[in-house]
């Protein structure tokens, strides 16, 4: 019987022993824990920034054109220094000063050797619902980038999707699920053509905008008075004018699945136009739509914007580097463009082409970004336009550029 | 001799008997639980909904392409690293739905970037996702993938392998569970439990079904393997350096695994700090583009966490 017993034990600790082995070798259990030291290397996991304060960025471009030997019109060094924190309990600054050398390969090496620009510098209070902004900075108003209602801040340029910032001054209001602002520039940027003056006063430009956030949607309203950001020439005197024009709009965001619809919609009252023997001011509504698609990594942006002229007349004329031509009615502008990484690899393409104001040009974009690591990028971008003869833009027929930049950061 | 033999063959057959007896009853036991998958499953979730109660914490996210090495697994590239601060807060009915906040300190490049996602328990009601980007000056509203597109994932966090579904809490009535298998894991009674989701919720989702193996006594989760829609693995995540901080399980160190892209993302909670008094109109935009409202709840958190 004692024989018997300890037989029982011994098989029942077998089985015991083969249950657990049962359960040990199923594939629900036989993992090993990954440990993320064993994965990454101690330095790597122990690898903060020093000088937390400093903001170091050094970039060298080159610029290239294809249409005239691969010749170099851009060799240039940009060196921006920043730093940003909190001043007393409610306060915030920043700020980027950014330095130039072109050298003498550089197309700008003929009118300057180098240049410094404050890219940014603003102090930022907060108080209870209230907060007030002053300095250089940009503001961005409505859904799309370059579209019907962003108009505070220029663009560097049809070639350059730059936002150039401005000095202004700023106040927002906040509510439950929604935002009361107005700002106010007493110096608005003006672009012009150098070789022509600019003959009017300086102009304030001041604006309100009162967002809401709805679940699924944003929405905004507009008020402004603003100067163009680009002086329009006057045809019978040949000088150039910027004068304030005023603003109604309306912007909107909402989501349907993948897609992020956009819409805004501006009236614009009193532009300066030219008329044959006359300078007027015309009244136009822009608007434009705009369908933001994202799956998984790639990026559509499809986006139709108008600009239609009230009141409109056949003399109506645009002027353009040469002389002028008629101006239509309605104008159309169709952007589309598409980004994505190759695989998983950390190279990024992007693509972009775009009709402009009713297929008078056509504009034709790719580049190419390798993500080195968290410190070093570099890019290849080309651009390529097509402007119809006789048009606004053709002076920019064939035009043809080729972008290189390796960039550091710190 | 034959006698003996026949004793020796009945001892030995009553042996076999009560050996497979008390196997079955071991199996039986392992098998038996007083709680089935969902209440598992809300038991789970009632424990993460601790871990974003007015919580603030420091994240690093350290991503890379990875391989194996003497059977280990090793970055094959210099990772890339994210340092985030980050705060969350219960909100809504029975404190359901959560309202988060991120802001990345580094790398250069990306700093000051930040993103608000207010994630809804109700089925019903789609997740929010808010984006500011510094060099527009503007916040950006993110369209999370919601659509049936089989191919399509949800967005990923700041450009890392995990996604916004993959921090989602709640929406516990969007799947079915059943208990797959149950045993010791890592040294802890485990439960393996499958989620599938319901056609509705599969429709919105980048996963076919989970497995989700998690530990019977504190009710957090060690392990979860994705699936996409055609049964195939296609992401893991390992939950390690398990803690217990004010009384609520952690796991610190998060890795997250693609097994179709071999990268991984690790996110290690270098700092975590609960029952933090965070006022709810910090979850606003107002946070994204107003910096010295920002840091003003920022600095008053980190004074708190100190």
């Amino acid at each position: 019987m004692a024989n018997l017993i300890k037989k029982v034990i011994t098989y029942l600790i077998f089985s015991l022993a083969l249950n657990s082995v049962i359960y040990a070798e199923d594939s629900f259990f036989d993992d090993e824990l990954v440990d993320d030291i064993d994965v990454f290397d101690d330095e790597i996991i122990s690898n903060e920034k020093s000088l937390i304060w400093l903001d170091l960025d050094i970039s060298q471009k080159w610029g290239f054109n294809p249409a005239n030997n691969y010749s170099t019109t851009k060799e240039r060094t940009e060196l921006k220094l920043g730093t940003s924190g909190s001043i007393f309990d409610s306060g915030y600054g920043e700020i980027a000063i950014k330095a130039i050398k072109y050298w003498p390969r550089d197309s700008n090496n003929t009118i300057k050797t180098h240049d410094a620009e404050i890219e940014k510098a603003f102090l930022q209070f907060s108080f209870n619902d209230w907060s007030t902004k002053l300095g250089r900075y940009t503001i961005g108003w409505g859904e799309l980038e370059g579209g019907a209602l962003d108009l505070i801040n220029p663009y560097a340029g049809i070639t350059d999707p730059k936002m150039i910032s401005q000095w202004l001054l700023s106040a927002t209001h906040y509510f439950n699920n929604a935002d009361l602002s107005v700002f106010y520039n007493s110096n608005p940027y003006i672009s012009k053509i150098p070789s022509l003056s600019l003959k009017n006063d300086n102009y304030n430009e001041f604006g309100v905008r009162y967002g809401i956030t709805k679940e699924g949607s944003d929405m905004a309203f507009y008020g402004a008075q603003l100067v163009p950001n680009s002086a329009i020439i006057n045809l019978n005197d040949g000088f150039t004018y910027a004068t304030p024009y005023q603003l109604l709009g309306f912007g909107m965001n909402k989501t349907f699945d993948d897609y992020l619809l956009k819409f805004d919609i501006a009236y614009k009252n009193n532009l300066e136009h030219n008329r044959l023997g006359q300078f007027i001011k015309a009244d136009r509504i822009d608007w434009d739509l705009a369908f933001d698609i994202q799956k998984n990594d790639r990026q559509w942006l499809i986006s139709i914007n108008s600009q239609h002229l009230l009141d409109f007349y056949d003399d109506y004329l645009t002027p353009t580097l040469t002389g002028s031509i008629n101006t239509k009615k309605n104008n159309l502008n169709f952007i589309a463009s598409v980004s994505d990484k190759f695989k998983d690899s950390n190279w990024s393409w992007r693509l972009s082409n775009s009709f402009i104001s009713n297929n008078d040009l056509s504009l034709t974009s790719a580049g190419l970004n390798w993500d080195i690591n968290d410190q070093w990028k570099a890019s290849l971008d080309a651009l390529y336009m097509n402007a119809k003869d006789n048009r606004a833009f053709s002076f920019f027929d064939d035009y043809q550029q080729v972008n290189l930049e390796v960039k550091y950061q710190y | 001799m034959n006698k003996l033999n026949l004793n020796n063959l009945k001892s030995t057959f009553i042996i076999v008997i009560l050996s497979i007896f008390f196997t079955l009853i071991s199996s039986y036991t392992l098998a038996e639980t007083k709680l089935s998958a969902r209440d598992i499953m809300e038991k789970v979730d009632k424990e993460s909904r601790k871990l974003t109660h007015s919580a603030f914490t420091r994240i690093k996210l350290t991503t890379c392409k990875y391989g194996k090495k003497n059977a280990k697994v090793k970055c094959t590239e210099k990772p890339r690293i994210k340092l985030i601060e980050n705060a969350q807060i219960n909100t809504g009915d029975n404190n359901k739905d959560t309202k988060t906040i991120s802001i990345i300190l580094e790398p250069a490049g990306e700093k000051g970037i930040g993103m608000l996602s207010y994630s809804y328990d109700d089925s019903d009601r789609d997740n929010e996702t808010w984006l500011y980007l510094s060099a527009l000056g503007k916040v950006k509203r993110i369209s999370v993938s919601n659509s049936d597109d089989d191919e399509t994932e949800s967005a990923s966090i700041f450009g890392t392998e995990m996604t916004t579904e993959d921090q989602e809490t709640g929406k516990l009535d969007d799947y079915n569970y059943k208990i797959l298998e149950q045993g010791k894991f890592r040294g802890r009674e485990v439960v393996v439990i499958e989620s599938t989701p319901k056609p509705h919720r599969l429709n919105k989702s980048s996963y076919g079904k989970t497995q989700n193996w998690i530990d019977t006594e504190r009710f957090i989760s060690l392990k979860i393997q994705m699936f996409d829609k055609y049964n195939n693995p296609i992401k893991k995540l390992e939950v390690g350096k398990i803690e217990k901080i004010n009384n609520v399980w952690v796991g610190r160190s998060l890795t997250f695994f693609n097994t179709i892209s071999n990268r991984l993302t690790n996110m290690k909670l270098e700092a975590i700090n609960f029952d933090m008094d965070i006022q709810e109109d910090f979850f606003t935009q107002r946070a994204l583009t107003d910096q010295a409202f920002r840091e003003k709840h920022l600095k008053n958190l980190r004074k708190q966490a100190k």
